[in-house]
């Protein structure tokens, strides 16, 4: 079968296949939006296969810079309820907000089905090029789309792979552009719950990021997705992950790239940090992540605001907050058999002691006496 | 607490892989720039490189790959005593686990990839093994064991605790390479869930289910 439904480029798209009218789609290709696989041409090789709720990702070969993203066989026929809600999710959204999430993630843009299948897979945009950057280290190097991982590492760790290095100005942006993105998903009433560094692509060059995944996104609540180290520790293993589960992550992820700290010392730069252009930033993200009442961690759209130099404004008063993690302990030298032992140093000459409180008394004393002396000897002269 | 899976990579290093030392060394050199490159692999699974022949040569200490400038020059050459390595590994393990916990870490049970190309040539490996897997050791790894050029499948069907991969007949150098490829998957894989997660489609070599896995 070829393709009579499909257009390329925007403008009116013929009558959909499905019944679904094809909107107009700013991101160059308007479909319908329930489509069958053979609607959408030949598909190309797998860029990723058995990768989450995925059995493979191929792209389709007569639409470039399209995927087809193709489910696993046990999906729940309400899935594609869901996908055509979150499909059409976007025209509910004003302009502005419209445009920031197309561009920022792979929303997708058709749902794809089969006879006895009404969810078997959709159709998403794929990930644009600035996304992608050479690394390089050694004698190694290759392009790839560079995770939102790099970000959570420090400006040394990232020149150390031929990327340019953020710094604050770097890190603040992409933070921005996340909670920006994290705070439209908010207020669609959509949970995302896998908030991590390997969902979201970062442009080092273009200081932006990229969501990927979008497509598991789901109204109020949704199985929470274990990641290790992600795990939020007021959502109970076993129950599902809401808006507030949202909020620890965006907060995690955001104080990870912020700081390019990846263990509890992200926490203590946070605690520590003093931006002055962004005053609000520290609270907020402090009671993202310590809040002992989960439900008052403050939303996406908080952190976006205070992100941008705006102030902390609340409804509800501030939640109590848990203590910081203690910070891990460095890890003691160790050095490797098979290298040269290293030159021995000059000791480093022993800073000054500091007086002990009596001694110090003592030499007051002698002082006091030096000079009563010194008076009467000047008083007998 | 982040979680962290103690990574070995205990390679034969013997003669026989002498006239393989060059590609040896440009696979592990690829090993440290795959690692090195993914922060959130390395940061999960950090890795201890171990050489052994008639000696064991603790290459790289447990570490963040990242923090790894470049992979030493491993030099082939000796005869290949599993004993040695054995008991090398489990002194490696009961430091590392300190350390890492000592570092915040939730530490994982420790996982060893073996790769050889023959078989034992000393004939009392069998106890530094049974002390390496002892259940009643807490720290005990899993032992995933790839096998190819000389090695022997039905010494290796001993050593392998938790999954055994014999070359089907592929050249040594492109079995070395796919070993390390499917190693690097497990860790990827792994990372993810926060789980031992073994990549089975190593291409070259037969994957077989090891029958008496040890249960932790």
């Amino acid at each position: 079968m070829t393709e009579p439904h499909l257009v390329d480029g925007a403008g009116d798209g013929g009558s959909a296949g499905d019944g679904a009218a094809p909107a107009a789609e700013p991101r160059g290709w308007t479909l319908p939006r329930a489509v069958r696989v053979s609607d959408l041409g030949p598909l190309a090789d797998p860029v990723s296969e058995h990768n989450g709720q995925a059995i493979a990702v191929r792209p389709l070969t007569n639409h470039p810079g399209w995927l087809a993203k193709l489910y696993r066989p046990d999906q729940h026929p309400e899935d594609a309820h869901r996908l055509d809600l979150l499909i059409s999710a976007p025209d509910t959204l004003p302009e502005a907000d419209r445009a920031a999430l197309y561009a920022g993630t792979c929303w997708p843009a058709a749902r794809i089905h089969e006879p006895g299948s009404p969810a078997v897979g959709c159709v998403i945009p794929m990930a644009p090029e600035q996304y992608r950057s050479e690394l390089r280290r050694g004698q190694f190097s290759d392009r790839r789309f560079v995770e939102i991982d790099w970000l959570a590492k420090s400006d040394e760790s990232i020149r150390g792979v031929g990327l340019p290095p953020p710094g604050f100005a770097g890190r603040l942006a992409a933070c921005r552009r996340l909670t920006e993105l994290a705070a439209i998903l908010e207020r669609l009433g959509l949970v995302y719950s896998d908030w991590s560094f390997s969902n979201a692509f970062w442009s080092p060059g273009q200081r932006s990021v990229y969501l990927i995944d979008v497509d598991g996104c789901q109204p109020k609540k949704m199985p929470d997705l274990h990641q290790p180290n992600w795990a939020d520790p007021l959502t109970p293993p076993g129950t599902d992950a809401d808006e507030y589960t949202d909020r620890y992550r965006l907060g995690l992820l955001v104080a990870k790239c912020m700081t390019g700290h990846r263990d509890a010392g992200a926490f203590h730069t946070v605690a520590a940090s003093r931006w002055q252009n962004q005053p609000a930033v520290c609270e907020v993200l402090l009671d993202m992540l310590l809040a002992t009442d989960r439900e008052r961690r403050p939303s996406a759209a908080q952190l976006n605001q205070a992100l941008n130099g705006g102030p902390y404004l609340r409804a509800v008063p501030r939640p109590t907050r848990t203590a910081l993690p203690p910070l891990p302990v460095r890890p003691p030298v160790r050095q490797s058999p098979t290298e040269a032992p290293e030159p021995a140093r000059k000791p480093e000459p022993a800073p000054p002691e500091a007086p002990e409180p009596g001694l110090q008394a003592g030499w007051i004393l002698v002082l006091v006496l030096a000079v009563i002396l010194l008076f009467v000897i000047a008083a007998n002269h | 607490m982040s979680l962290c899976l103690p990574t070995y990579v205990v390679i034969d290093a013997s003669s026989s892989m002498k006239e393989h030392e060059a590609v040896l060394n440009a696979t592990l050199s690829r090993l440290h720039y795959n690692l090195a490159t993914n922060p959130r692999v390395s940061e999960f699974a950090r890795v201890c490189v171990v050489a052994f022949s008639t000696d064991v040569h603790v290459v790289i200490p447990m570490s963040d790959m990242e923090q790894v400038p470049a992979m030493p020059e491993v030099l082939c050459g000796g005869r290949t005593e599993y004993g040695k390595a054995f008991d090398r590994v489990r002194e490696c393990i009961e430091q590392d686990v300190s350390d890492l916990r000592t570092q915040n870490f939730s530490v994982l049970r420790p996982t060893v990839f073996f790769l050889t190309d023959g078989g034992p040539t000393d004939a009392h490996w069998h106890s530094s093994f049974r002390e390496l897997v002892d259940r009643d050791w807490p720290r005990h790894p899993h032992v995933i064991a790839y096998g190819f050029g000389g090695a022997k499948r039905d010494v290796l069907e001993q050593v392998a605790t938790k999954a055994l991969f014999i070359a089907d007949g592929s050249d040594t150098e492109s079995a070395l390479s796919a070993a390390i490829t499917g190693l690097l998957n497990t860790l990827i894989a792994s990372s993810k869930t926060g789980q031992m997660q073994i990549a089975t489609d190593v291409k070259g070599f037969e994957y077989v289910q090891v029958a008496q896995e040890y249960v932790d």
